[in-house]
Formats: structure tokens, sequence, C-alpha cells
């Protein structure tokens, strides 16, 4: 669809002043020369709806068990690294989780969700889900022999959860200030008169959701939290509650820390205010979620997903969390009930797209720290790097193995040691297919993932 | 008798909770009005060997540019500097009518000119030792303090009080207390409450409060969480966690360590316990996490650091500290431990929980291993093993500055200047007696630094207040009690309803926020400064921190499930007085910090509140009480 000039001027014109804002600071210096260098920049816009979802498993998800080698051969090979922690073939036939895709893996290979993620087949199966393998940080394409030479540049403190989970949210370690779901969010901003509800957290702060200009908004999975002390008698007194409006939203205090603190609570009074009336007035949703800690955050996306009408938005980036994945120890007690509450969730979030009949519009997709050993310390298993992840929605194409399978082997050809398999497609790949989706110009593509710049492939093909 | 300008005058007196106040009644004190701040331009006392330089002090704690900070312009001890004891800074001794104690021995060194090169700066020194002063050291190295504390500190002066802390007995600990209430037994072995109520009763009500901050500041740094510890006991386990770190508070780093990595709290959530060698035959390696943890989090940190805390660089990049075959080098040094077992251990009861590991032999690696250049020799044992590996680590130059910068962010700004941090990690490295690793010494080091003592109004000389301790402080401002003695507040960690944090619950062993988080899309991030705490900031947090501290402060007979209740006795008096009202808890929740705006909102505010009762003397104290708490004034400690 096109948009008549003058609204793509005024994106543009937006989009610069959102920018400019942030220039005058150092730290922005970065930015306001990539802005320059791209010259005509850069601002989106878009007529209809869409939405991203990032389910953050945190910790560090052990693939693995995750998505599993079923075949006999490579099966048996994933048993002989994987020692005590390997899951026999039987369990997936037991839980009917045997991946049937459309088109069949080269040599025979064969492979299957773990268990708890049986509530997933259905969307497998009907074209919904696409399963991606060995992803994960990379500068750039990277072999074996050149990680082993350290011949190519690597990204920064691997293994290392914070800095990890940055540079999967936002292409850096820890400290970095915006990540590529907020990007997006900036590049949209004029799409968005409500700009508060661009980029939306459920799991608490995260870079991801943070662009250059902007900010996150941290939603409670049970609803905005209404400060008590506003709604009109403090103490048994009107002029003590006019008080404390006055008093936290203050942004005028002496350092940048009370100001920001005065924001924030300004942004929680009047988001509370237009969220709640914003889900009050939307369609009650049928579909039944767990009661999990996920499952709590996917139907709250679902329910803003259902009163975005009221939100005055076109494109919104989500982002959820599931912790708990950093499974040293006790990993066959603790995965399996991870990939549970993980499969019933989205599952159940799977059947409210459907029910809102926005499955073509929303895309959601699982992100961790990184993968794990294939090798075990006894009962559980190490920080590890590439880890293989879903993406789901009505516009994926689904019922498919996307990436490449890793030889399960130690000193396999993906190896780099325990079982740590060297990614065969970044995240910056990824990233970009995504952001393609979403609707990000190819020109506008290295705003959000500069790294993409170093990819020959700058589209995975996870979309039809 | 009171002095007409103490703005806590008015108010009765509650018995302290401290210990036999020594120090005589003071005839003066330079309490500021209210709304005027120190003018540093007026300050001329000497303190030997503590010149400052005013630039220097202003562009300390980080300062706006990271550029001037690194200008070396406040003067900082050489190399050297440890080697020449001098009398810890203390306020003016005109200002203090304590003597200042001679220093200790052991004591710090202070600070000293340094050699590099410096602007010839206007002579300074500290302002004195107000009320205000005193406020805030308290908000800095207690959970909290009332309007008698802060009097008694300030009369004692900022060596006294640090003196008294460090010589304090420690109370019953929170194993004894656990099992002196039965929470070793029954239900209770597998219940996770009952360290969260010894940890609020410890925090707010135990005397030894310097020695309790700084249990909680390291607690922040050797993470554990008593809402996910595995093993028997997981209340008992984690308490027994709490009472390792008091221990240790104002002891020796390396014996912290070693305590740390034997507790089976520690163990069993960093998962070294039962770690075992490598099996060729089932492929079976070490586990790598304690061993990556305590080189990441408890000691080095991932990139080499210069004295001064900023990274060291090469080629313009930073130099990662250990690499994978570290990681796996040192978890095969780590091999063998295990929960104590044997005759006589019965694992129903929570003696796995409070006894330090034990090695077993037959699990530890026997093989040579290498980690960051030390290599053990096949055949050593484990317990001889894990000495090599922790001499390595804390032997390690990233030590002082990695530890010290962190110790200063949870007591003192989130951006501390690279001199501050220097100053500190000397200590560290050389209490003055070739001592390395004395935490009292790096304690004190802190606590006197000028740039601790100097209020400083920019961002980057500030910290948010986290919420747990916005709450101790109530707590302790007004006397907050336990009729039951059962303190069952429990866990706070629900940021809609609750904290958004609770002692000893981080959700993982990365704390409640990172001392590197810088808060996106502000004008902080704009700035390059951290800010922490602002990581467990958002929009529901920030509500449900008003809404649990209007139930908490309204409470007359517990609130959350628990007895806890304030007492307001002592302020009901200056409930008709709104000035006085608003005066008062300026100095002793914001120590002197909330804006002459602020202060206008809450006096206005309660002056139209009803009064004439008792009943309604009660509601202005909690109304202005809570709008005091709600300020960003407050909340920001600089």
């Amino acid at each position: 669809m096109k948009r008549p000039a003058t609204r793509d001027a005024a994106a543009r014109r937006e989009f610069l002043r959102r920018a400019a804002s942030l220039s005058v600071a150092g730290a922005a210096a970065p930015w306001a020369l990539n802005l320059s260098a791209i010259g005509d920049a850069a601002a989106q816009s878009a007529t209809d709806y869409k939405a991203m979802v990032c389910v953050f498993l945190l910790g560090g998800n052990d693939n693995g068990n995750t998505v599993v080698p079923y075949d006999d051969a490579t099966h048996q090979a994933y048993a002989t690294v994987r020692g005590g922690l390997a899951l026999p073939r039987s369990a997936f036939e037991v839980a009917g989780t045997v991946l049937v895709p459309s088109v069949a893996l080269a040599g025979g290979q064969r492979l299957a969700l773990a268990p708890g993620l049986a509530p997933l087949i259905p969307a497998f199966d009907a074209g919904r889900l696409g399963v991606l393998m060995n992803v994960g940080p990379l500068v750039q394409p990277t072999t074996r022999a050149q990680y082993f030479a350290r011949s190519v540049p690597l990204p920064p403190k691997l293994f290392s959860h914070n800095d990890q989970q940055s540079t999967w949210q936002s292409g850096n370690p820890e400290g970095a200030i915006s990540g590529w779901g907020g990007r997006m969010g900036d590049l949209f901003a004029a799409d968005n008169a409500a700009s508060t509800f661009a980029c939306i957290s459920t799991g608490g702060t995260s870079v991801f959701v943070s662009g250059r200009t902007t900010a996150t908004y941290q939603l409670n999975s049970a609803g905005p939290v209404s400060i008590t002390g506003l709604s009109g008698s403090l103490f048994g007194s009107a002029a003590a509650s006019q008080a404390l409006r006055s008093l936290v939203t203050a942004a005028t205090g002496p350092s940048l820390l009370e100001q920001e603190h005065g924001k924030l609570v300004g942004r929680s009074i009047s988001a509370t205010n237009t969220v709640n009336a914003a889900l009050a007035a939307a369609p009650t949703l049928a579909a039944a979620f767990p009661a999990t800690g996920l499952g709590n955050q996917l139907k709250m996306v679902a329910r803003m997903l259902s009163a975005r009408g009221s939100l005055d938005v076109r494109r919104q980036v989500f982002f959820v969390t599931l912790g708990g994945f950093d499974t040293h120890d006790d990993m066959l007690v603790i995965h399996p009930a991870l990939m549970t509450q993980l499969g019933d969730a989205l599952g159940a979030f799977d059947g409210a797209l459907t029910e809102l009949g926005i499955q073509d519009r929303v895309t959601t997709f699982t992100a961790s720290d990184f993968g794990r050993t294939l090798s075990s310390n006894g009962d559980g298993s190490d920080h590890g790097w590439g880890s293989h992840h879903f993406v789901m929605g009505g516009a994926v194409r689904g019922r498919q193995i996307h990436g490449t399978p890793p030889v399960p082997a130690n000193g396999g050809p993906d190896d780099v040691g325990q079982g740590r398999y060297l990614p065969t497609t970044s995240v910056d790949q990824l990233g970009a297919t995504l952001a393609t989706w979403f609707g990000v110009s190819a020109s506008n593509l290295p705003l959000v993932m500069p790294g993409i710049v170093r990819h020959t492939v700058k589209d995975i093909g996870l979309f039809t | 008798m009171a002095d007409p300008s103490d703005p806590l005058a008015a108010t009765r007196s509650r018995p302290a909770r401290t210990p036999a106040a020594t120090a005589p009644a003071r005839s003066q004190d330079h309490a500021l009005a209210p709304g005027t701040r120190p003018d540093p331009g007026r300050v001329h006392i000497a303190v030997p060997g503590l010149v400052l330089a005013s630039a220097a002090v202003l562009a300390a704690c980080g300062g706006g540019d990271p550029a001037s900070d690194a200008s070396g312009a406040v003067p900082g001890p050489g190399p050297t500097a440890g080697a020449a004891p001098a009398p810890a800074p203390s306020a003016s001794p005109g200002a203090s009518p304590a003597p200042s104690p001679a220093p200790a021995p052991g004591a710090a060194p202070a600070p000293a000119p340094s050699p590099a090169p410096s602007p010839a700066p206007a002579p300074l020194t500290l302002p004195p030792f107000d009320l205000k002063a005193a406020s805030r050291l308290l908000a800095q190295a207690s959970l909290g303090a009332d309007a008698a504390e802060i009097r008694r500190t300030q009369a004692i002066g900022l060596d006294g009080w640090l003196e008294e802390q460090f010589a304090m007995p420690r109370g019953q600990s929170h194993v004894d207390w656990m099992v002196g209430r039965g929470y070793n037994v029954g239900a209770f072995v597998s219940s996770r409450a009952e360290v969260s109520h010894t940890i609020w009763r410890a925090f707010i009500t135990r005397p030894d409060q310097l020695r309790q901050r700084m249990t909680y500041a390291l607690s922040q740094i050797f993470v554990i969480s008593a809402s996910t510890i595995s093993g028997p006991c997981p209340s008992i386990g984690a308490g027994h966690y709490m009472d390792v770190l008091e221990t240790h508070a104002f002891g020796q780093f390396r014996d912290l360590l070693e305590a740390v990595t034997l507790s089976p709290a520690m163990g069993g959530y960093l998962s070294m316990r039962g770690s075992q060698k490598a099996d060729p035959a089932t492929g079976r390696q070490p586990d790598e996490n304690f061993a990556r943890e305590v080189m990441q989090l408890f000691t080095i940190g991932l990139t080499m650091l210069e004295p001064d805390g900023t990274p060291r660089l090469a080629n313009g990049a930073p130099i990662e500290t250990y690499g994978s075959a570290d990681v796996s080098g040192l978890a095969r040094a780590l091999t063998g431990w295990d929960f104590i077992s044997g005759p006589g251990i019965d694992p129903a009861t929570e003696i796995r929980a409070i006894t330090p590991m034990q090695p077993i032999a037959s699990r530890h690696e026997t093989g040579e291993k290498r980690f960051l250049g030390t290599v053990v020799p096949a055949g050593t044992g484990a317990r001889e093993t894990l000495s090599i590996a922790l001499d390595t680590l804390v032997a390690h130059p990233n030590v002082g500055p990695f530890i010290g910068r962190q110790l200063i962010q949870r007591l003192v700004c989130s951006n501390p200047s690279p001199d501050f941090v220097r100053r500190v990690a000397a200590v560290f490295a050389d209490n003055g007696t070739r001592v390395r690793g004395d935490l009292q010494a790096v304690l004190r080091a802190i606590l006197t630094d000028p740039e601790a003592r100097w209020p400083d109004t920019r961002a980057a000389g500030a910290k948010l207040t986290e919420p747990v301790l916005r709450f101790t402080q109530w707590a302790r401002a007004f006397g907050v009690s336990s009729p039951s003695g059962a303190w069952a507040l429990g866990d706070t960690s629900d940021a809609a309803t609750r904290l958004g944090q609770s002692p000893l619950r981080s959700v993982s062993v990365f704390n409640f926020y990172r001392p590197g988080h810088v808060p996106p899309n502000t004008a902080l991030a704009s700035a390059g400064l951290v800010a922490p705490e602002m990581q467990i900031t958002s929009e529901t947090s920030v509500a449900g921190y008003l809404n649990f501290m209007q139930t908490a402060i309204g409470s007359s007979t517990g609130f959350l499930g628990s007895d806890l209740r304030p007492d307001y006795a002592p302020l009901l008096p200056l409930a008709d007085d709104p000035n006085a009202l608003v005066d008062a808890l300026n100095l002793t929740l914001a120590a002197g910090r909330l804006g002459d705006a602020a202060q206008r909102t809450i006096r206005d505010a309660v002056t139209a509140m009803t009064t004439g009762t008792d009943a309604n003397r009660l509601q202005r104290v909690r109304a202005a009480v809570f709008l005091t708490m709600a300020c960003p004034d407050y909340m920001v400690l600089k």
C-alpha cells in the first residue's frame, strides 16, 4: 500500500527530530554519524498492523534437549555425546513430537521436539511454526578453523550470560543502550501516535525493546498498577493526594536521576490510565492460558493485541521472558518442566492469535543467552553458543527446518569444545529477516542490525 | 539542651536501639538552614593530609565528563601511599565536640596528595560533620536511622561512629534465631520464607548497622537466592549464608571467598557441589558453573582493569581476563566437593545446610590443572588445590578495583571517579600493614573518602536508593517492631504489590541489577552514566513501591500478613507545626536533600489536613512521611 508523500515526509521529519534530540550527547555520536552516513534517513511508514513477540529464555536454553535428532544414526551420535542427559527416542514417540516437515532433511535426518513442546506440533503441522537450527551471535560468517585460529573477529565475551543476553538483543555486550526491537520502534515512530506502546516488555528491563529514541513500556502481566494514593484521598486528605501527584512526577530535580525517575512515574500514571481503558474496551479473549509466569505474560500480550485498536499503534514489539534455563544441575528434572511451560504458553498464544484473526500479523520467536554444551557435567550442561529456536506465526514458512542441523559429535564439524556449536546462522541474519517482514526497507536494515552488512545472505527465508 | 536550630530537637526521644551513646550532649550543631546547601568555597578548615581542590571535588564521583576524570585532578595516593598511615579524614575539629579518636592500628591511610600534576587549586576540606552529614553517612553505611541515632552519630563524629561499629559485638546469628523458633523441623525443612523474616529482623533491629549494611552489600556481589537454592532446609541454608557474609564483613577477602566457596548454599546455587572429575567413558565433564562465575562476578571480572577500575586497552580494545581453557581448568580444580555426609550426619536435619562442604578424594581431578597462568601439579589434593586456586584469584590485580568499585556503588554513588576507585583499590592492595584484602580497611577507605563525604548534587555523584533500603530506612526511622517477634514480612520481590526486591532473592547470580547497567533511552545513557538501581525501576515497580509504602506507613497493627508496625509517637508533637514536621523528616529521611519546592508541597498538604485530635495528627504524620518518601529528591542519595 502506497502512502501519501506528505505522510512519509512527516515520518522522516519526526524520525530526524527524535534522532537529533539525542545527538547533543557524546554517547549518541556514533548514531549521529551512522545517520548521516545513511544519508536520506530513513523513517518508515505503514498502514497495516504488525507485531513481533520475542520470547527470551533466560539462562541459556539447552538446545540439545529442545530440538533432538530422531533418526537412528544421528540419535545414536547424540546419545553418545550427551551420556546421561540423552532423551530416548521413545520419549518423542510417546509425546507425539517427532517432526514431519514438508521438505525432508537431507540424508534421512529427522528431528523431534522436547516432549513438553507437544502443544507446538499443531502449529508446526499447520505451517505456522518453523524451526531454526544453530543460530547465535557472529561478527561475520565463521568457520571452525577460523574460530580456533582466531583469524576472524568473534563476538566479545562469549559464554557469559549477561553479555550474550545483551548481544542477542542489541548486537553488543552489557552496557548497550539500544536493541533491535527498539530500533525498529524508532523507524516506525511516526506510525505509532502513542509511542509509549511501541515497545513493551512484560519480562523486566530489556535492552531489546529499547530504541535510540523509543523507550520501553514495562507492563505487569496482571495489568498496569495504579497508584492508590492518587485515587482522590491519601490518608484521608485530598490535598495530600494532589501533593503526591505533583511530587512523584516532578521531572525538574537537581540531577538526571531525579528527572528520569520523575519522567518514569509520569509515564506509569498516564500509561496505566490509557491501557486500563483500552483493555476494558477490548473484546474478552476466550483462549485459555496456563497460569504460569510465561502464560500470564503471553496472555497480557494477547490482551494488548486485542486492544490495539484503542492504542493507536501500527507496529509493536513485545518482549516476554521465561527464566531458569541455566541448567548446570538437575537438568533432567528442570528442563522438561521448562519445556512444558514454554510449549503450553506458546500453544495457548497461537490459539489466541487465531481467535483474534491476526495470525498473519504477529510473528513470535524464541531467543536465549546461548545454547549449552552437548557434553554432560554429570547432571547438567554448561554454557554454549549456537542454539535452536522457533519462529511462529501465520506469515512464517512453517512446517520447515531452517538453517543447518549441526553434527552432534565431540570434535565434529560444528563443535568448538564439549559440544558447543559454532553458529551457522547469525542473530544478525535472524533479526534482519524478521525486520524485513516487519516492513524495514533494505536500505534501513543496517540501522536495525548493523552487523548485517558483514553477511551476504540478509534474508534467511523464514517468511512466505 | 536542645539546639533550636536542630530540626530533630522537638521530637520526643525513643530509647536508642544502639548501645550506650557515650558522647556528651552537643552544645552546638552545624545543621544548615533548610534548603541551603554547603558552599564549597566557604569551607576553609584544613585537615592534614586532606587538601582538596574545589574543582577536583566537583569533578569527583564521575563528573559529567568522563574525560576530565582521567586528568587525575583529585589528589590520590601514589602507588606507595599505603606506607605512611595518617589519621583518617574527619570532621573539622571545631565542628565536632567529640575528639577524633587516634587512628586504630591498621587504619586506612588517608589520601595523600599525589605527585601527579594538578592545577594549583584553592585549598578546601570537608564540610563540617553536621546533622545532615551524619544523616547522609547513615544512609550510606547503615540500614537507616532514627532522629536519636542521627544526633548521636553527629556527636561522636565519623571516626567515632566507625570505631564503634567496627568494635561492636555481633548479635544472635540467623541460624540460631531460626533454630530457636523451630524453623529447622517439620514443614519448615522445605520452606523458604523464614530467612526473609530473620533478615528483616536483623536489618531493622540490630545495632551493628555497618556490619549489616556491609553484609547486604556483599550479598549483592556474592549472590545466591533463597528462592532457588537446592538442598535441605533452604531457609536455614540461606540464613547460614548471611551469617557467613556477616562473619567476614570486616575480615579478610581471602577468608570471605573461601567461606563463600565452601558454603552449602553457594555450593548448591552454583553447582560446585557434586561436580566430579571428567569421566572419559561417559564423556562427563566437570561442572563449569562456579568456576566461571567466581571469576566473572566474585573476583576479577571479564576484562583487565587499570588500578582505577577503568578497562585496560590493547589496540583500543579491552583485554579479556580469561578464556575457555581457564574456565575448564579451574572447573577441574574445583571438583570433588559435596555436602557433608557420613556416620552421624543425618541428612534430614539442617546439618548439611550449615556445615562447609567437604572434599571427596575419589571425585577430585588429580591430574595437572592450569588456569590464569597457575599450574597445580598432578597429585595435589582437593583442599590444597582449592587453596592455590583462591590464592591465584585473590592475587589478581583486578580484584581491588573490581570489588572496590562495586562496594562504592552499593554504599555511596553509582559513578565513582577513577581516582576514588584507585584510592580504595590501593587500600585493598595494602591496608598499611601489607595486608591485601582487608575489608575493614576498604570500608573505612570508602566511607572516609572525600568523594563519599562531600555532598555531590550531580547525577554522577548520586545513586538511586534501592527499594529495600528505603523500606528499612523507614522501619528504623520510625521504630518498627514486631510484637510477636516473628518479623514475618517474608519475600517482597513482587514489583506490582511489594518492593520489587527482597534481600537474598535476586532472580539470578547477576544480582538485582548490574554494576554497569545503563538505563536505555534516558539522559543518563546520553551522559554515559550507569545507574544500576534503575534496572529494577519500571512503570510497574514505581507504583508497587508507593502502594506498598502507603500500606506500611498507614499500618497500626501490621501489614501484608505481618505484625510489623511503626511508632510515630516521637513525631506527633510536630504534627501541628508542618514546618517543623517537614524539617524533621527532611533531615531524618533525606539528609536535607528535599528541594524547596518539595518541602513547600508537603508543608502545604499537611497544613490543609484536619487536626485537633491525635487521630488527625497521626494522619498528618503519615501523610508527611509518605510524601517525603515519594519524592525523587528523597530517593536519590548524593
